[in-house]
């Protein structure tokens, strides 16, 4: 996240805020939301503690100025934002001076895409002494403090735009269960518009993996699947000189390149503990030309293969 | 029910994109189509919109051009009506979420597949050369129907009789300085509501300093602000009163020089 300069003082040390959590499975969001379309609901939770009386002191503001915090999200591929939640702090807890306050949020799936990130402000709503001191906060909204978080949507698969397409009609081959369909000679263009796993609709296990993934088999399905795109998509990066292994500065989580996408595979899937991407990538380059197979045996064992869904 | 629409998939817009090179709308007109084998659905999320309810949006976009000229060059006021009305019908009747809106696929569908003549005719080819982010989605402030939808949403103002009037009560070259040019504004809806409330109270001022100047001016000073205002969980009424502020500052600003 870039550092913002504001025109007047804030304090960020005096916020503490929590992880958001899954309030479905009690955890804390990681780079990607399972199980994500426009039918659900994604329910987001966290806490978060504000020395009231040190923020204000340390801002300028006077006892009597009101604090608000506004929790808003927009999906990745959009610039709309909508505003989730609205909360004024209360009086703070006469001794320690703090305000503590659980943020529990719902935001309807069918507004996101791609990425979905949430913006947590702590804003100035009023200070009614009048206080014109300069470099102190003043107008409505000011910001006092701020985080982003950026999360991962798309598909069943959790990281991956999926789509049930006919094979037959397609042109590809009749029986097979899935194809990757992505232009790896853009690395640097969006995942979200290069990479686009077709799911064959005329294969009855690959259909009912589609209506019915908590399925045993369907499950088993999906997560040979995953395995296959990790490995497929790492393999081509791996093949190709060209492939951008550091990161150029500035890259945005919230619209990540096909380069990204792949880097992250491989710090979460593929590296040894303690090991840097690019020495990870330099052994993964020989290991993939000397004996794939290993490659694909890491692959297994840190995706949990077969078994990830039911664990 | 959410309504998911064909994704085209990345090759295919390129492919078809190049295609369109030095080719008038009448004759992409013979290519345009309600399906595609390289387009795709969601996997789970809604009800895919059918072929039928495809053909009739084309049919729609394509008699809202007709009224506009098509095929035909379009004059100004003609491209503000068509604008306009296919804003309308794209927010209000295809059942669209913010969700599958942002999804640039989906609109390289509609523009690419179903009605490229109309875009192509919207946003003409100049030397013989197409303006990509007019038809494959790349940037969904500037698709030629993406924009379109994203205004609607935005303006949409359920609490009065149209709910779409705004969306009149501004031509399209400050619409685009709010939209696409001023990003960090547009993502406050209610701010661009204001924005364009203020901006039509005062076209009716008899002001000296011209509205559109001080609209340019005053958004200027709004995007300054919005670095370090939060302005999502303030009342519309308020938004209104700092855009008016704006206003007075810009044409104080104005005056002067």
């Amino acid at each position: 996240m870039a550092a913002r300069a504001y025109p007047y003082r804030t304090a960020p040390e005096h916020v503490n805020a929590a992880q958001w959590m899954s309030v479905e499975d009690g955890t804390p969001i990681g780079e990607y939301l399972p199980s994500w379309d426009y039918g659900s609901v994604v329910r987001l939770q966290r806490s978060i503690e504000v020395d009231m009386l040190a923020l204000l002191g340390e801002c300028g503001l006077t006892a009597g100025a009101r604090l608000g915090i506004n929790v808003r999200y927009w999906p990745g591929t959009s610039l709309l934002r909508q505003t989730v939640l609205h909360v004024v702090l209360g009086v703070p807890e006469a001794t320690s001076g703090r305000s503590s306050n659980v943020l529990d949020i719902e935001i309807p799936g069918a507004d996101l895409a791609a990425v979905l990130t949430v913006e947590t402000t702590l804003v100035l709503l009023e200070d009614p002494s009048g206080n014109d001191e300069a470099f102190v906060a003043r107008r409505a909204g000011s910001i006092l403090w701020r985080d982003e978080a950026s999360v991962r949507l798309e598909g069943t698969a959790g990281l991956l735009p999926v789509a049930p397409v006919s094979f037959k009609e397609q042109g590809l081959p009749t029986d097979a269960a899935w194809y990757v369909s992505v232009d790896s000679s853009e690395w640097t263009s969006a995942a979200m518009g290069n990479l686009l796993v077709l799911l064959n609709d005329d294969n009855p296990a690959v259909r009912k993996a589609i209506t019915a993934p908590d399925q045993p088999d369907s499950a088993v399905l999906l997560d040979a699947l995953t395995v296959d795109v990790v490995c497929d998509l790492v393999g081509r990066a791996l093949l190709d000189e060209e492939f951008p292994v550091i990161a150029p500065a500035g890259e945005k989580l919230s619209e990540p390149s096909m380069a990204a996408l792949v880097r992250s595979f491989i710090v979460s899937f593929l590296s040894l503990p303690t090991e840097g991407l690019e020495t990870a990538f330099n052994r993964l380059r020989d290991e993939w030309q000397r004996d794939p197979s290993r490659l694909r045996a890491r692959a297994q064992s840190s995706l949990r293969f077969p078994g990830s869904r039911g664990s | 029910m959410s309504i998911l629409f064909p994704r085209l998939l990345p090759s295919e817009s390129d492919r078809l994109f190049s295609g369109m090179r030095g080719r008038t709308p009448s004759e992409l007109r013979e290519q345009a189509g309600n399906s595609s084998l390289r387009a795709v659905f969601a996997a789970t999320g809604g009800t895919r919109v059918t072929r039928n309810e495809l053909q009739l949006l084309a049919t729609t976009i394509e008699t809202l051009a007709i009224a506009g000229g098509y095929p035909e060059m379009p004059g100004t006021a003609q491209r503000n009506q068509f604008d306009r009305a296919v804003a309308r019908h794209l927010h209000q009747h295809t059942g669209m979420t913010p969700g599958e809106a942002s999804q640039r696929q989906v609109w390289a569908f509609l523009g690419l597949v179903l009605v490229p003549h109309v875009c192509a005719w919207r946003f003409p080819m100049k030397d013989g050369v197409y303006v990509a982010d007019r038809f494959k989605g790349s940037d969904l402030t500037r698709h030629t129907l993406a924009r379109l939808w994203t205004r609607a949403h935005v303006l949409y103002d359920s609490a009065a009789p149209d709910p779409y009037a705004l969306m009149d009560a501004v031509g399209e070259a400050d619409l685009d300085q709010i939209m696409a040019r001023r990003r960090a504004v547009a993502a406050t809806p209610a701010l661009v509501r204001a924005i364009v409330r203020a901006h039509v109270e005062d076209s009716n001022s008899g002001e000296d300093t011209p509205a559109r100047a001080v609209l340019r001016d005053s958004l200027q000073r709004l995007l300054r602000l919005t670095a370090f205002l939060d302005l999502d969980w303030i009342p519309e009424e308020q938004i209104l009163q700092l855009v008016r502020e704006q206003r007075i500052e810009s044409r104080k600003h104005l005056d002067v020089a």
